[in-house]
């Protein structure tokens, strides 16, 4: 009872989230149903009929196409941004110069900060077919022909990975610095004072004490494979049909089917596939970090 | 002396790739900010260009005079990002404070509760049907505030696992020796050493408030309730359905309410600007968090 | 301490209260006044439909929202009231929003009475049981609208028929597809030319090639995405998707691959030659710059136009330079030209007869259609000496107040009035056009496509992917016809066609 008393202000305090999380995540999770009905709009998602089979609305073209856009796309993320991000970041940190430094700082997480809608105008400018500054200046100046991009499949992986690159490095590149900060400076004048060279330093003693921060980011990314940026993936090539190959994930799927072609059960369907995949993955993700590091572990 | 010159030379290579970086970063922007102030005939003609060869500050013209909507879609992403901001720092605090106390009962329970939010989501039209059917929300500020945008699960766990680490068991045990209540520990011991991580999360719910799109696009189709994004969102998307084919016949009508491409690169480049004036005030903050957040996280 | 954090918390709850509570509140003012109102009427009956209760029904229009539109609606509710004791609300969704707000509204169950139904949605709108089938509706009900389309042909107002389901009354119009190509006068009198040298489409070889002589900065023929050149020429009837159509303006009932058939190779053929020769933008595939935007910006001489007999006074006005507008086919009347857009009634519909009556209503109010489409006369429009609507002085298209101007998505806009730069005799031009153009043999025949919703999105991706590139000559149709073709066929389209013509048998058997 004395319990209760003392931990009752605590609960008062937690409820408004506690009923937040109720209403905007738990209620509408009963939705899910949806992937294993047969919707229609007059009997609504939960009366409508099951569906027949009961896998229907998860076999569909597009299942194959849209995994694997995710998954690659993300490897490809995970990969140039971390690479990049970590040769920017040992940089940034070695540069003398206090201003210097700052303004690199502010320069690669800027970008970071922007909208969607904002970057797909930015994109729009440079790839615009005809008005595009890569096509009517860049190309030309170079001797090339103008590429029509919004109808070229084969460009968007670049693009894409070069955007989300331009965005989001800056998360990963500063996560590495501040990593870099906290390693021992007397460890590096020991190494100058040995005589070794600024390569070597990099591959003994920055690297090595940068692994940790690089498997938390890895794992994170890791665990979120089968999502992507919505924003990036349907507002940059700007829903453009003729890319759709290498431009559909599962979430714009989600949203086609949805809003598009009006089929809530197949939207549903790709949603909850998502959840399940994503749910073995921080299992087993979590399981791999637990045994290395038990605190750094979600639960 | 071989060293200092060693270093001369990794110094200069450092800067070098760290210019071209930078100008990699920023160029986009430039561009964003040249074709809104390219005469709009020179637009269509030459294309967009870093050097355009005629000036013109019609599309900012355009926006001042015809600006009632886009001044008031500002004030409304402005008073719905603060207001947001405020709620979401306050709600996940309390929630994560609660949650970082090791002897709470059921702590396990909650922490999963939270946790599981970020796993499975019902998709769009159970959380339509229940904050349009049930809450009346569609066509009120509050469909630009409360759905999804207001508390993060992620956001909780983050501020739990800061609070738990940073404040040490003995100062709650004193504070509570002193007679101070749960509320008074809160505020006065909990708010002021989770600062750092608050700001962090006040900083990206505010960031998520100003760059969100889909709250308006979905709840809201009366232009007064709609912020910056939506309208420019809406530019883009009447263009699309224009050459979509799919309305182009009826629709050519239309056309002649639509901004100019110029003007719409002005919307964006206004759109942006409060960030940029801010930016280089936070971006402490914005580097300290995202380095706390991840290490923790 | 503690007693300020509970106050802070009671006041979040209220807040919660308020937000639940206002609706509720705002709901109940309005049923009690709606009581009031309707026992003052007494019981009457319109058209067999018993209206002695007040209905409030929801109309969703594509545009955008107008500042005096809260305004407006208050006359369109008197007229209302007076005749049919209903009070309407619109929804304006402007035309991006509208593919995503309007599944979202039907399918989340939000009350919405009316709703604008495109022909290529309305299979979907069918299987999920988004809009009510009208076919007794019209029968019993139909007075205004069997009156609306006598003039032009009773079939016109079944078009918006699927098998025995009706998703909508198509709005009243003249027949579509007098496609044209519209020029710049002077740039073709300048090359020597007059517009009797233009007959058909062949004829613009030699006129391209002297005028891109004199104008070598500029594309001859400006195209944009989502050009689809199908229909631009207009002479097939596309059964709804083109996924399967009836060649040369409907003439036998035999549905064929369009994509395969010689007109549209020699279509793309042609565009592909225009293009190479630098005729047709490399742009034309992507660039969503409107044609009219390139005429005055000196860009481009001519460009294809699916308008009506005032085709040529509406592009003179929008390109700010006097414009020919050479018709290249004949007028043709198909299901899917026709029946374009139509108004059908949603499923959560809470008085599907009421509805209907409203609808039924517009079609012979023009009252009613001026209110919404243009305004209050003397506020927001006055009618001229030529009988044309104008803006009143010190009003433009900046700075007025209400200025939808979208009778093409209006019940029966012939009942309106006409704006300035139209041809004030336009109404008939188009009634009689109608009457003239030629019938395709499946004219009243839509498909159901439910069956094949799989094969459907295949295909319109596959369009989505080639069709812009081929149809604007961005591409070698050598090399990529063949590609599309084989990829079409991969998708399914002989199985659509099949379907498509099994049931085309069975309508005309009926028949």
């Amino acid at each position: 009872m004395a319990k209760l008393k003392y931990w009752a202000p605590v609960f008062m305090m937690m409820l408004p989230g506690l009923i937040y999380l109720f209403i905007n995540n738990y209620i509408p999770m009963g939705g899910l149903i949806a992937a294993f009905k047969q919707v229609n709009f007059a009997d609504g998602i939960y009366g409508s009929p099951w569906a027949d089979p009961w896998y229907k609305n998860f076999t569909t073209k597009d299942a194959f196409v849209i995994t694997r856009n995710t998954i690659l796309y993300n490897f490809a993320f995970i990969l140039v941004n971390n690479i990049f991000g970590i040769i920017i970041a040992i940089f940034i940190s070695d540069v003398r110069s206090k201003a210097a430094k700052k303004i690199y700082q502010s320069a690669v997480l800027f970008p970071f900060l922007m909208s969607m809608v904002i970057v797909s105008y930015i994109v729009f400018a440079l790839l615009s077919n005809e008005n595009g500054m890569l096509n009517k200046s860049i190309l030309p100046m170079l001797g090339m022909e103008p590429v029509s991009w919004y109808i070229t499949p084969e460009v968007w992986p670049v693009i894409l990975v070069v955007v989300n690159f331009w965005k989001g490095v800056g998360y990963g590149c500063l996560i590495y610095i501040a990593a870099i900060a906290g390693i021992d400076k007397a460890t590096y004048e020991a190494a100058q004072i040995d005589g070794a060279s600024r390569f070597q330093i990099i591959r003994n003693i920055t690297l090595p004490s940068l692994v940790p921060s690089i498997i938390t980011l890895v794992m994170l990314s890791v665990s979120k494979i089968f999502f992507s940026d919505f924003g990036l993936f349907y507002q940059v090539p700007q829903n453009s049909g003729a890319v759709f190959s290498t431009t559909n994930t599962i979430d714009t799927y989600v949203y086609r089917a949805l809003l598009e072609q009006n089929n809530p059960s197949m939207s549903a369907a790709a949603g909850f596939y998502q959840s399940v995949v994503w749910f073995a993955l921080v299992l087993a993700v979590n399981a791999l970090v637990r045994r290395f590091s038990r605190e750094n572990a979600l639960f | 002396m071989l060293k200092t010159k060693e270093n001369r030379r990794y110094q200069l290579l450092c800067n070098c790739v760290l210019t071209v970086m930078t100008l990699f970063m920023i160029f986009p922007f430039v561009l964003l900010f040249m074709s809104s102030v390219t005469e709009e005939n020179t637009l269509i003609m030459n294309g967009y260009s870093l050097f355009p060869q005629k000036f013109s500050l019609g599309a900012y013209q355009y926006i001042f005079q015809n600006g009632q909507k886009i001044f008031h879609a500002y004030g409304v992403t402005i008073f719905v990002t603060a207001a947001g901001t405020c709620i979401n720092v306050l709600m996940s605090s309390m929630l994560a404070f609660g949650l970082s106390r090791k002897n709470l009962p059921f702590r396990r329970i909650l922490t999963f509760y939270v946790f599981f939010t970020m796993l499975f989501n019902g998709g769009l039209v159970p959380s339509y049907i229940m904050y349009t059917g049930t809450f009346h929300i569609k066509n009120t500020i509050f469909a630009m505030l409360v759905p999804n945008l207001l508390m993060s699960g992620v956001n909780v766990l983050l501020v739990r696992t800061y609070f738990a680490n940073s404040i040490p068991d003995a100062l709650y045990e004193a504070a509570e020796i002193d007679g101070a209540g749960q509320a008074r520990i809160y505020f006065q011991i909990a708010l002021p050493l989770g600062k750092p991580i608050l700001v962090t999360t006040g900083l990206f719910a505010a960031l998520g408030y100003w760059n969100d799109w889909t709250n308006g696009l979905y709840y809201v189709n009366q232009e007064r309730y709609w912020g910056i994004q939506n309208l420019l969102n809406k530019m883009i998307s009447d263009v699309q359905a224009l050459t979509s084919g799919l309305m182009s016949k009826q629709m050519a009508g239309m056309l002649s309410t639509m901004p100019s491409v110029s003007v719409r690169m002005a919307i964006a480049f206004v759109a942006m600007l409060p960030v940029l004036a801010v930016y280089p005030f936070l971006q402490k903050y914005f580097a300290e968090g995202i380095a706390m957040g991840a290490v923790k996280g | 301490m503690r007693k300020k954090i509970f106050s802070l918390m009671l006041a979040g709850i209220l807040g919660i209260g308020m937000l639940t509570g206002c609706g509720d509140s705002a709901k109940k003012e309005n049923a009690g006044g709606t009581k009031g109102s309707a026992q003052a009427e007494g019981a009457r009956e319109v058209n067999g439909i018993d209206i002695s209760d007040t209905y409030e029904a929801t109309m969703v229009l594509i545009g955008s929202q107008q500042a005096d539109q809260a305004l407006v609606m208050e006359r369109v509710n008197e007229i209302l009231m007076r005749d049919i004791n209903t009070k309407m609300d619109i929804v304006m969704l402007s035309m991006g929003d509208f593919t995503t707000q309007l599944p979202l509204m039907l399918q989340g169950g939000d009350k919405v009475d009316l709703v604008p139904v495109i022909n290529s949605f309305a299979g979907t709108f069918i299987n999920n049981k988004m809009v009510l089938n009208l076919s007794d509706y019209v029968e019993q009900y139909g007075v205004n609208m069997k009156q609306a389309f006598s003039g032009m042909g009773e079939e016109l107002l079944y078009t918006g028929c699927i098998n025995d389901f009706m998703f909508g009354i198509p709005v009243v119009k003249g027949a579509s597809g007098v496609s044209s190509i519209c020029m710049r006068a002077d740039w073709l009198a300048e090359a020597g030319f007059g517009r009797e040298d233009i007959k058909g489409i062949e004829d613009m070889d030699a006129v391209y090639e002297k005028v891109y002589r004199n104008h070598p900065e500029t594309v001859m023929l400006w195209m944009t995405k989502g050009t689809q050149a199908d229909s631009r020429y207009e002479v097939t009837d596309p059964l709804t998707d083109y996924n399967g159509v009836l060649l040369n303006y409907g003439e036998k009932p035999e549905v064929v691959n369009y994509f395969a058939s010689d007109a549209y190779r020699e279509l793309v053929t042609r565009h592909y030659g225009w293009a190479q020769k630098g005729w047709i933008s490399k742009d034309a595939a992507t660039t969503t710059d409107q044609a009219s935007t390139a005429v005055q910006a000196g860009r481009t001489f001519s460009f294809y136009t699916p308008d009506g007999p005032d085709a040529e006074a509406v592009n003179s006005t929008s390109c700010g330079t006097e414009m020919y507008c050479i018709p290249i086919t004949e007028g043709q009347l198909t299901t899917t030209g026709y029946c374009w857009n139509s108004w059908g009634i949603a499923q959560s519909s809470e008085n599907p007869e009421r509805a209907f009556l409203l609808l039924d209503y517009l079609y012979n109010s023009g009252e009613v259609t001026d209110l919404i489409n243009f305004g209050i006369e003397g506020t927001h429009y006055i009618v001229g000496e030529d009988g044309l609507y104008h803006y009143p002085e010190g009003v433009n298209v900046t700075n007025s107040s209400y200025t939808f101007n979208q009778g093409w998505e209006l019940p029966n806009q012939f009942l309106g009035g006409i704006w300035e730069g139209n041809d004030p005799d336009l109404w008939n031009k188009n009634i009689e056009a109608t009457k003239s153009a030629k019938r395709s043999c499946a004219l009243g025949f839509a498909y159901d496509s439910s069956a094949l919703s799989t094969e459907i999105a295949a295909l319109s991706n596959i369009k989505n992917q080639y069709m812009d590139s081929l149809n604007t000559g961005a591409v070698d149709p050598e090399t990529e016809l063949p590609r599309f073709l084989e990829d079409l066929e991969n998708a399914g389209m002989q199985s659509v066609i099949d379907a498509k013509q099994a049931q085309l048998d069975a309508w005309y058997a009926a028949k």
